[in-house]
This record gives structure tokens, sequence and C-alpha cells, in this order.
């Protein structure tokens, strides 16, 4: 019998979800299973990693552990090498922290965990797995344990393709699409992540999992670039028919989810507890700020001449044409919404010395922080943190040295192009640090709404659900607000032992040279990278 | 412990057959010539899963940097018999 589902909700937010359980004008109730969880279950918000984004977040929900310490930062990461900087993917190679799939697995727990993003390639004990983030062309290998993804094949029209990331479609969430593109946008997520429940269904029904996972991603995707058309705040004055059936188009998606998260609780059964969650949150960004252009100016990062557009700007491959002999500050990648410093090694280097890197630091912030809205003296960056200020444990050195928080918690944009602030043509969908948690089910709090909980409280609180000790290296806390007080008393929270350290270092425990020698190309594909 | 040039092609020819089982091409056998790009339709992410496979198989880490950039610049296609002479010849070094 299943005794804990948990339902990802990537990017899920309040600010959509809260009109989703809303009966509107036109459109109806799109959600009223989540209604009912509203009703009867537990939420608050729910505070992602400093930097708001899938990898750190989900990494931080699989492990109990921030950033500075599972050591995943950003879709990729950068090593410079000399005088060129190397940029791989992160994979689950890379998590320094056990995950709750393997710590319940060696609990004798049965676990599947479907669509997860950095659970490829398999680590050990992960029992039944299908990672998320991966190619069509590697789902099968990726898969644990390698019969599981036989079984897959017994679906009606099952393919691989439909599961997958489609690198070539993925590439559009930054791009801005016309109505008739957004529309098969949501068409396309409403078919992929359908394909995702028919999975869960499928292992739900037949395995009878004590903790069955499954993520939804098809939210952030949409949101990504619908999100003007879902949030009701920024709903126009006289909104087009154009609007109005994307609008309702875009509900249809959220229509579903619903449909598939009440099916999904209904098989688990009534005795299963239930949790959903998102990695962040969403908000409006208004306009793009380009943060390597503005370094630029500053004469932080140099460009190589002469290569790129007919004007001599390049502009597609911006990291491949950045002179490393002579920048010393640079950001890596959008999603980072971090400035790397580049600190000289041994003297002849590039990059600052050692010991000027305090005083260059303090500059470079100074720097950032006299960017202004030229109208309003406003600030775009509304912070800058450093690593040390936001991060801590082994993986620190790692992270970026800088984090900025845009005033519109937009990405910024690693492009050479000018004016370095510039206002987008409409709102486009972006990260903001509150994500949501909530509960449902035995034991859990009815139409309660608590205070708000970090991203890496939710592995403890399902941990704590599936009847298990809590690792005492965990950074997450059981959210035991959620919680009735007789279940809190028939089930104190227990303490165990520490999580194990990551399973991804296969020999020597330093970063493989191969990986070094990715291509270029593929971070494009990701649609992350510019 | 020298590892032989036929050796290092079955296993390869092995890892390559078994990761593009199911990848609906039309190439009916994989050999020395045959080109990962032009015939196997390779993406840079399968590439990428290649080498991780390569490492894990023979438990070695292996500057692939040097096969797929020369002169500053990537390469455009890479055969099997260029794949296993590279590894073949990284495998013996030491």
């Amino acid at each position: 019998m299943t005794r804990t589902l948990a339902i990802g909700l990537d990017g899920a937010t309040f600010t959509v979800l809260d009109q989703m359980v809303e009966e509107l004008p036109g459109l109806g109730l799109a959600m009223p299973f989540m209604k009912k969880i509203f009703e009867q279950g537990s939420r608050s918000k729910l505070l992602s990693t400093p930097n708001p984004l899938t990898p750190p977040a989900w990494v931080s929900f699989m492990t109990g552990r921030t950033p500075g310490n599972h050591g995943v930062y950003d879709f990729i990461r950068m090593e410079e090498k000399g005088d060129d900087v190397f940029y791989t993917l992160y994979d689950a190679r890379d998590v320094q922290t056990e995950m709750i799939w393997s710590i319940a697995t060696r609990a004798g727990k049965k676990v599947v965990a479907l669509n997860y993003p950095f659970t490829a390639p398999p680590r050990p004990n992960t029992g039944s797995l299908v990672p998320g983030f991966t190619h069509w062309k590697h789902l099968r290998r990726s898969t644990s344990p390698p019969e599981l993804y036989e079984r897959l094949k017994e679906l009606p029209d099952f393919s691989p393709k439909n599961l997958a990331w489609d690198f070539e479609h993925e590439k559009q969430i930054m791009e801005a699409l016309n109505q008739g593109d957004l529309a098969d946008w949501i068409r396309y997520h409403i078919r992929r992540d359908e394909n995702w429940f028919a999975v869960a269904k499928k292992l739900l029904t037949e395995d009878n999992p004590d903790l069955m996972a499954v993520l939804f991603d098809g939210t952030d995707k949409l949101q990504h670039q619908i999100y003007y058309y879902l949030d009701p705040n920024l709903i126009p004055e006289e909104p087009s028919e154009g609007y109005l059936t994307l609008r309702a188009l875009s509900f249809e998606y959220f229509r579903k989810l619903d449909s598939w998260i009440e099916q999904l609780v209904e098989l688990a059964g009534p005795d299963c507890q239930v949790f959903l969650n998102s990695d962040h949150g969403f908000t409006a960004s208004f306009e793009v700020v380009r943060i390597n252009a503005y370094l630029a100016e500053k004469g932080y990062l140099v460009l190589k001449a002469g290569d790129g557009n007919d004007d001599g700007r390049p502009t597609a491959s911006w990291f491949a044409n950045v002179d490393f002999t002579k920048t010393s500050a640079y950001c890596p990648t959008p999603s980072s919404n971090g400035i790397v410093i580049r600190v000289a090694v041994k003297s002849g280097d590039p990059g600052i010395a050692p010991e000027e890197y305090k005083a260059f630091r303090e500059r470079l912030i100074a720097d950032l922080e006299a960017l202004v809205d030229p109208t309003t003296g406003e600030r775009v960056i509304t912070a800058v943190r450093k690593r040390e200020d936001i991060y801590n444990g082994a993986a620190l050195p790692e992270a970026p040295d800088l984090t900025l928080t845009l005033r519109d918690h937009g990405f910024v944009s690693i492009r050479d192009v000018y004016p370095v602030v510039e206002k987008r043509p409409e709102p486009l969908g972006t990260h903001h640090p509150d994500g949501v948690f909530l509960a449902f089910g035995p034991g859990i709090r009815s139409g309660f709404v608590g205070e708000r909980h970090n991203i890496h409280d939710a592995p403890a609180t399902l941990l704590y659900s599936l009847g298990l000790p809590i690792p005492d290296n965990f950074e997450g806390k059981v959210t035991v607000d959620f919680f009735n007080d007789e279940y809190l008393m028939v089930n104190p929270v227990r303490t165990g032992e520490a999580a194990l350290a990551g399973q991804g270092k296969t020999d020597e425990g330093s970063i493989s040279e191969a990986e070094k020698a990715k291509l270029l190309e593929q971070l494009q594909m990701l649609g992350y990278v510019e | 412990m020298t590892v032989t040039l036929q050796k290092v092609e079955t296993e390869i020819i092995e890892i390559l057959m078994e990761m593009t089982a199911d990848w609906d091409l039309d190439v009916e056998q994989i050999q020395p010539q045959t080109s990962l790009v032009e015939e196997l339709e390779f993406a840079s992410i399968d590439y990428v899963h290649l080498v991780v496979e390569i490492e894990e198989h023979f438990q070695r880490k292996l500057d692939f940097s040097e096969l797929i950039l020369r002169d500053g610049k990537y390469v455009s296609d890479i055969s099997v018999q260029e794949l296993v002479s590279f590894v073949t010849r990284k495998l013996n070094q030491d």
C-alpha cells in the first residue's frame, strides 16, 4: 500500500493556483480537486534555493541539502582551464549528497520516482526510476532498473519521444513565440505530461510503491511562455480575442493536471499522505538586462574582435567569443544569474591576483549596484550577494562569486547586445523564489495555511511520512505544522544516521577530464544558454 | 598491460550498438569506417553520453577534447576508427 505520494509541480505558484480554485467567469473552476486540497489539507509557500532554478532546487528537494552541500548550482558548470573555459552539463554523478530515493530504498522502502532532473545516469539503490531532463535517445539506458523500460513499452502508443526532453522544442523556452506557436506549446506540454501521468498510473497500480513520486514539469514550461496569459494581475483592461483564447487554453492544462492529481490520489488510496510541491514560483519579467554587455562596458569582460555578426559583434555563440585572457569577470549562463570572477591560480595566469580578490569584488559589487533605471533612478539589480553569504558547505568554491537578483526577478541575458536594459514587448514568465508546498490526507491538518518553509524541508517531510528517521546531516526539517496533533503524538519525528555522500564519484573523486570536452552546441540546445 | 586495437574496436562497437539500438537508424552494422554524425546521427548530447559510457567501460578518464578539438576548432565528424585509435592510444599511455 502506498504510504506517501509526492507530486512535483515544477514552477507552480499560488499566484496562478489561487485563481484555479475559484469559479471564474467564462473559465469555470479549473482545479476542483486542488480546491479540495486547499480546503481539507495544509499549505504554505516554499522558499526555493538562493538562485531559484530547477537544478539546485530539485536537487535540494531530493537531498534535503542546500546547494553549498549538494553541489549543483545550474544546468551547466564551467571549469577554467588556462586561457579557456569549458562547459559541462551537471548530472546525477555531480550530486554530492544522497538522494531520498536512495535513503528510502536502503531503509527497505519501495520507491518509484518519475521525471525528476539530475537522476541520470542511475546511481545505486534508486528504486524504480525514470529520469527527467534526458533526451529520448538515452532514456532507455538511463532508466533503472533496466527491465523497467521494457515494462513502459507495454503502455499503449509508448514512445520515449513522448516522455523525454525534446531539446529542439525546449530551446523555445526563452524565445518570443507568436500566439499560434504558443497554442502549440501548450498542447505539446499537455500531451507530454499526460504521458508521464500514464507511467505514474501504471507503476502506482502495478507496483504499490511505499513512495510514489512524479514530477509534472509542464507547469514550468508553460509559465515561461504564457505567464502573461495566466497571472490575473497582467490581464489587459480590454483583452483581445487571441489573448482570451490563449488564456482559456492555458487553463486547459491546469484542468488536465487537476484530473491527473485526483486520479493518482484515488489510486494511492485513502491511507496515503499526499504532498505537492514546486521547486520555485513564477512571476513576470518586464525587461531584459544584458549583464555581460554591462560588464564589457565597465571593462571587466573583453570580447575577441572580428567574429560573429556582419557588424563584427558576436551574438549567437557568445561564450565562444570571450577573450578569457583579458576577462576578469563574466556571467556564464542566463540561468545562473551569477558572476564569476577569474582568479589567477599562479603568477602569469589570466585573471586577477588572489590578494586583489576582496577589493576587486567590492568594486564589482559597487558597479553592479550602480546600474540604475535612467528614468526612475531605481536599481536594476536589487541584490548582489556574495557566495559565502548565501551558501555554505564543501561545494562552496563551485558557486558563482556573486549571485544577482534583478528587480523583476528575471534571468539576465549574456548577449553582447545593447542597450544594457531594455523593456520587453510583453511580459515573460520568470522564476520567483516563492514556490508552493501542499499536503493532504490522513494526519494532515485541514484548511491550514502555514508560514513559508524551505525547499529542503520537503524531503525531510516525505521521509517522515514514510515513517523513517530524518538523517542527522539533513539541513531540512519536517514541516510539523502540516500534521495534526494526534498524528505527531503517535508518530514523533525521529533523527537517524547521516545520509551517505553522493554516489556519483566513480574514482578519485575529481571531475572527469572527458566531461570538459563536451561540445558548446549542446548548451544552446538547452535553451537556457544564449 | 597493453590493450589491443582489436579489443578496443570490438568493445566500442558493442557500446555503440547498444546505445543506438532503438534509434531507428538506417545503418545495419557498425563498422570501423562508420561515421558518428553522418551515419549514426550523433548530436552533441549523444557524444556526451558516449564519452561517459566509454570512460565507465574502460574505467579510465580520457581527455576527449584532444579528439574533438583540432587546431582550436571542433571537428565536424568522427569515424569509429578514429575513436578506436584515440582510445587505444590513451589506454596504452602511462
